[in-house]
């Protein structure tokens, strides 16, 4: 195993800065994720990592060893594509042989190590089989085993969930996780989905247009957002825009919000407020003194079974709230309602 | 359950379809075992056409050339096809799509213009006539059809198997050797054998170009007929048909054609 290290990369293609002076750390046996819309440089980025493509200026290290002119195959990566390119003509057992053949390992470790493989991903017993007799969910164990038997330095994962419908991508984010901790490997993978992004990684990076925009462990994204764009992006949030006013957020309405820190800079500024934070509070309630407290009108009810999603409106901002489903007040759409949460939950962040 | 009328129809179509295409073959194998020269039935069983055909020097001869030009003709047509299908697949290039719309017009063009237009050619050019000049004028043949086999296999190719091999450490040759030619193996055994075809059935370019004495089985065949038939001919048909069937077997058992993979 071993850490991997891109610094100050850069990869244009033509007119297109894909990438842009991008520098992560990514940790020995750590599970990151590289998070962003599409044509925000994350698959270009992988592909710089893999060696499929070589960055224009910067530096890749694998395990301490600049790699950034080697070409793919002399990496020693392991990557999971996202149709799993499984080769079509082979069975099970080659496919997941392939790395380990062409290594010229000797017919009996070849034997043993596809074995265990397969036992890990808990396909033991289909060694005989064809791509075109499994499942979408045992081809991509398939092609998990054919990438880390030969014991790559790092795991590669290019969207590995998309191909799968949701039931099962559930019980392949569990699978995957426990994977990457019984083998202990650099796992870094791409993904469009911030749930996948949260639920199995450590570490997630925010890409977009071809930026770093921020990392962190997937709680701090989730609390603390440093832009706009990774507080939507990332989950859900409302943006509540205004000016720093004696380190208070002012409205353009006149409403004032305390924010999770007083407000250090002046002019204007964009705060953030995930909607499960939010809480519609009776007219007649105590509220902490550490609340925000605003009143805006409820426009429609979405009931969604274990939770409801409040859609409402204030002046010309819309809001959402989602509340548990349990002990839900009685409201009709055309009400007005009181909003409560807490200081800290509203932060500050770039537009 | 009971035939519907529609399903008779079918039948009876399906019959007279196989009937027209394998009764004349049948006949005329049964025949090239018949002693008489004349057709007379019943059929007296005897080998005599195949023993005379052993000692008819131009008939093998021509069979010996069909045989050289159309494997070399395989061999030429189906490496440069398949080089021109892959890079066709793989790399973008200037008046790509004219080339590739090039290819078909030869494919319509009536066989006795393009020999026309060959032999003349090839007398202007100095290239004359003969063996050499029926391999060009087949490969040229010959190469559309393989390339139009071996594109449609490749369209089917998912660059990813590529770079999926590399990824696992596999140097460009194993590559090629393991992912790449596995997956084209369908596609150029069916492009070599419309090569093969197409030059061993040739008839109107090979006349073209044969020179007296150098002749292909075709070309004799025509000539013999010409002269007055002989069941002969019946008899080295019947061995070319049965080759040409083994070789199908053979090639059909490992490879199984269609959408398979």
């Amino acid at each position: 195993m071993a850490s991997v290290t891109v610094s100050h990369v850069n990869k244009a293609f033509g007119d297109f800065q894909a990438l842009s002076d991008v520098s992560i750390e990514f940790s020995d046996g750590g599970f990151y994720a590289l998070l962003g819309p599409s044509g925000s440089g994350k698959t270009t980025l992988l592909r710089q990592i893999a060696g499929f493509s070589f960055p224009d200026s910067g530096e890749i290290l694998i395990g301490g060893e600049a790699v950034e002119s080697l070409p793919v195959e002399k990496r020693n990566i392991g990557m999971m594509f996202q149709n799993y390119a499984l080769f079509p003509n082979m069975s099970v057992f080659d496919n997941v042989a392939f790395g380990l053949m062409v290594r010229n390992t000797p017919k009996r470790e070849i034997e043993a190590r596809v074995g265990e493989a397969l036992e890990l991903v808990r396909l033991s017993g289909y060694d005989d089989r064809k791509p075109h007799q499994l499942s979408g969910g045992q081809r991509q164990r398939v092609a998990l085993a054919r990438a880390i038997v030969f014991r790559p330095r790092v795991l590669l994962l290019d969207e590995p969930l998309s191909a799968l419908d949701k039931a099962l991508r559930l019980g392949m984010q569990v699978e995957l996780k426990r994977i990457q901790r019984e083998v202990g490997i650099t796992t870094i993978f791409v993904t469009h989905d911030q749930e996948e992004a949260l639920t199995l990684s450590d570490k997630v990076g925010v890409l977009k247009d071809g930026k770093l925009l921020q990392e962190g462990t997937p709680r701090e994204l989730y609390e603390r957002p440093a832009t706009a764009f990774a507080a939507t992006f990332l989950g859900d949030a409302n943006l509540f825009d205004g000016s720093a006013d004696d380190g208070e957020l002012a409205l353009a309405d006149g409403a004032r919000l305390r924010t999770l820190e007083p407000l250090a800079r002046t002019g204007p500024v964009t705060c953030a407020v995930r909607p499960e934070k939010i809480a519609i509070v009776a007219a007649d309630a105590a509220i902490s003194s550490d609340s925000n407290v605003l009143e805006a009108e409820l426009e429609e009810i979405i009931f969604a079974g274990n939770s409801l999603n409040y859609l409402l409106r204030r002046g010309d901002v819309s809001l959402r709230v989602f509340a548990q489903n349990r002990a839900a007040a009685d409201l009709q759409p055309g009400q007005r309602v009181r909003l409560a949460w807490r200081a800290a939950d509203t932060i500050p962040v770039e537009a | 359950m009971k035939a519907r009328p529609i399903n008779v129809l079918a039948r009876v179509y399906l019959g007279l379809v196989l009937a027209f295409l394998y009764v004349p073959i049948l006949v005329m194998a049964a025949m090239s075992f018949n002693a008489s020269q004349f057709y007379m039935l019943p059929i007296d069983w005897s080998f005599d056409w195949y023993v005379k055909l052993a000692s008819n020097a131009r008939l093998l001869e021509a069979t010996r050339n069909s045989i050289v030009v159309a494997l070399v003709t395989t061999a030429i047509a189906s490496v440069l096809g398949t080089a021109a299908s892959i890079a066709f697949f793989r790399y973008d290039f200037r008046f790509k799509k004219v080339l590739q719309a090039a290819l078909f017009p030869p494919i319509a063009i009536p066989w006795l213009i393009t020999g026309t237009a060959m032999l003349m050619f090839f007398f202007w050019s100095g290239i004359g006539r003969g063996l050499h000049a029926m391999i060009l004028g087949h490969v040229a043949l010959a190469l559309p059809y393989v390339i139009i086999v071996v594109s449609a296999r490749i369209k089917g190719f998912d660059p990813d198997l590529e770079s999926a091999a590399r990824s696992l450490g596999a140097s460009p040759w194993q590559v090629v050797r393991h992912v790449t030619l596995p997956y084209l193996a369908p596609g150029f055994i069916a492009g070599a054998l419309f090569a093969f075809a197409v030059s061993f059935d040739q008839f109107v370019i090979s006349y073209f170009l044969s020179v007296p004495g150098v002749s292909t089985l075709p070309v004799e065949i025509y000539t013999a007929i010409k002269k007055g038939f002989t069941p002969e001919i019946n008899a080295i048909s019947t061995l070319v048909i049965a080759f040409s069937i083994t070789l199908l077997v053979i090639v059909s058992r490992f490879y199984r054609f269609g959408g398979d993979r």
